[in-house]
């Protein structure tokens, strides 16, 4: 299990993933950047239990901020916009 | 909005109340709607949060926004509705609030309670004649002569007698060592029979004479005052050097003037006198009221509400307390805790209780009201006492309105009682017949003290019967 919790980062909730879960019943993650799609459904479908109908992933890049002169640049990540099977459902706000 | 009330006794109540499903909805809505507005959450644009999200993070708040405002609304509108009289705050224990059910709570209320109108007029009152004796008067320019004598030296030789001073010079040795505790002292005045210095010196420097050198031995026990002195026993080198005398000053117009302000000794016999009777009036009337108050609560049984009688056992307190720490003693030091004080004096809260309950009926039946010369006068009685002008405390009565109602009703209440007094049967009496009937009655107490004690008897050993008798000042109605 400790494996699931290492692929699944965190649950995104934003208003974008909102009207994404309103809409089309997707959620979304912030996932390890080298776990690959099959990795990523299977890990959902153990954590919270459900069914899983795609996965899709994209590499985020990091922000580019600058403080003066200097450039900084945050860490890229992995999102993974998870549809699941109709009718089921996740409830993860208590993570946040 | 369901009510439904329940009598727990003529003074206590509890109300039902349950707020309808609809109703908390609302009040829901609308603060999740306000607080949508206002808050910043990572993810979403301001205002743009899905009543979701807020409610999983910010349930708690809303509801312990909430319920007050729902208990205090519909409590407000439930006092409202039934007319309660309330005395002192409702006590509530809010159970949770759960979404999308009825709220429902139990209030527990005190209410003042229904006093029947009131038979003041005609009681029998015993008035007592105090008067002002010439012995009284004498006996005061007496004290503020020995408040200013002076002491003279005694030219004559005689030995030392009752009620001189005289002039010493003292050290006191251990076994024939100076001892640091006991340094020399030289020219002390000491009252011989006073209290200051160890009973010895008096005994032993009465009938000696100017000039005389005396050695007085004194063991001090363990269990002396003195903690530095106990245990020894010390000799003390005397010398004697001048007998004093006091002299008082001569009851004259020249005690007048010393007096200040004062013309002549009849000026000062005059305020005297006036002190007296003022002080003579107030204990008739002291008196007269208390007579019209034990005869009215007995005639008029209700019950108190505890509120009423905690608030003022709260004053007495309050106002012991005050006592005492003007005289820097801590309550706590004299074991009279303030849970002590509590159960000692709550009889005497709950008769005040009653008392203000019944002028305010009384007030209310007669309906009472103040003119304008009467709370003017009362400002201005409250100035001397106070020791200011009138204007200033007009003035803080003007800035604190809740103040000035509370000060009316006090006045109200004076003038009750006045009107009461004046309507009853007075009898004038002399003071020693007074006197014996106050004997007669503390004779019957003791008696009821002792059978209540022969009853108590064997099991609680009366411990409870050494009640404390002295009362406190008494409220301002009196």
């Amino acid at each position: 299990m400790i494996k699931d919790y290492d692929i699944i980062r965190r649950p995104l909730n934003t208003e974008k993933t909102t009207l994404q879960k309103e809409l089309f019943n997707q959620v979304s993650f912030e996932v390890d950047r080298q776990a690959n799609r099959m990795e990523i459904k299977d890990a959902v479908e153990r954590i919270f239990n459900t069914k899983v109908q795609t996965v899709r992933t994209i590499q985020m890049k990091g922000k580019v901020k600058r403080r003066g002169k200097v450039l900084g640049k945050r860490r890229d990540w992995k999102k993974a916009i998870v549809r699941l099977m109709p009718g089921q459902r996740i409830d993860f706000f208590e993570g946040v | 909005m369901q009510v439904s009330i329940e009598d727990k006794s003529t003074v206590k109540k509890v109300i039902h109340i349950e707020i309808s499903e609809k109703q908390v909805s609302k009040e829901l809505n609308d603060a999740y709607k306000e607080l949508k507005k206002t808050v910043d959450i990572k993810g979403f644009r301001k205002g743009k949060a899905p009543r979701k999200v807020l409610e999983a993070r910010f349930s708690k708040d809303v509801h312990a926004d909430i319920t007050p405002r729902l208990i205090q609304n519909a409590f407000v509108d439930v006092v409202e509705e039934h007319k309660l009289d309330l005395a002192g705050a409702p006590r509530i224990e809010p159970p949770e609030l759960v979404p999308g059910q009825a709220y429902a709570f139990d209030a527990e209320v005190e209410v003042r309670p229904e006093i029947e109108d009131v038979d003041f007029k005609g009681l029998d009152l015993k008035k007592t004649m105090y008067e002002v004796s010439e012995d009284e008067i004498d006996s005061q320019i007496q004290m503020v002569r020995k408040s200013l004598a002076t002491k003279e030296t005694v030219t004559e030789e005689r030995p030392v007698a009752k009620d001189d001073f005289v002039l010493i010079d003292y050290q006191g040795f251990v076994d024939g060592q100076p001892f640091d505790k006991t340094p020399l002292v030289e020219n002390y005045v000491m009252a011989i029979g006073g209290t200051v210095m160890h009973e010895e010196f008096s005994a032993k420097l009465t009938g000696a004479l100017p000039g005389q050198k005396l050695e007085i031995e004194i063991a001090y026990g363990e269990d002396a005052t003195d903690k530095e002195l106990a245990g020894h026993t010390i000799t003390y080198k005397v010398e004697l050097k001048e007998i004093q005398e006091e002299v008082l000053p001569p009851e004259d117009d020249t005690l007048a003037e010393k007096l200040g302000e004062f013309e002549n000794l009849e000026a000062v016999k005059a305020v005297i006198r006036d002190n007296l009777e003022q002080g003579y009036a107030q204990r008739i009337k002291h008196e007269l009221s208390e007579q019209v108050f034990s005869a009215l609560l007995e005639k008029n049984e209700f019950e108190v509400p505890d509120v009423l009688v905690d608030a003022e056992l709260e004053g007495i307190v309050k106002e012991a307390k005050d006592a005492y720490t003007q005289n820097n003693v801590n309550l706590e030091d004299v074991g009279l805790g303030e849970d002590f004080l509590r159960t000692q004096y709550r009889h005497v809260a709950e008769k005040q209780a009653k008392r203000h309950l019944l002028l305010a009926k009384i007030i209310e039946q007669e309906s009472l009201e103040l003119t304008e010369e009467e709370l003017e006068k009362g400002f201005e009685e409250m100035a001397v006492g106070m020791k200011a002008t009138a204007d200033a405390v007009k003035n803080f009565f003007n800035m604190q309105k809740d103040q000035l109602q509370y000060f009316k009703h006090n006045l109200l209440e004076k003038k009750a009682a006045d009107i009461i007094i004046e309507s009853g049967n007075i009898t004038e009496i002399t003071p020693e017949e007074a006197q014996a009937a106050q004997d007669a009655e503390a004779a019957k107490a003791v008696e009821a003290a002792a059978a209540a004690q022969e009853a108590v008897g064997e099991d609680a050993a009366g411990e409870d019967t050494e009640a404390v008798t002295e009362t406190p000042a008494d409220d301002t109605t009196a």
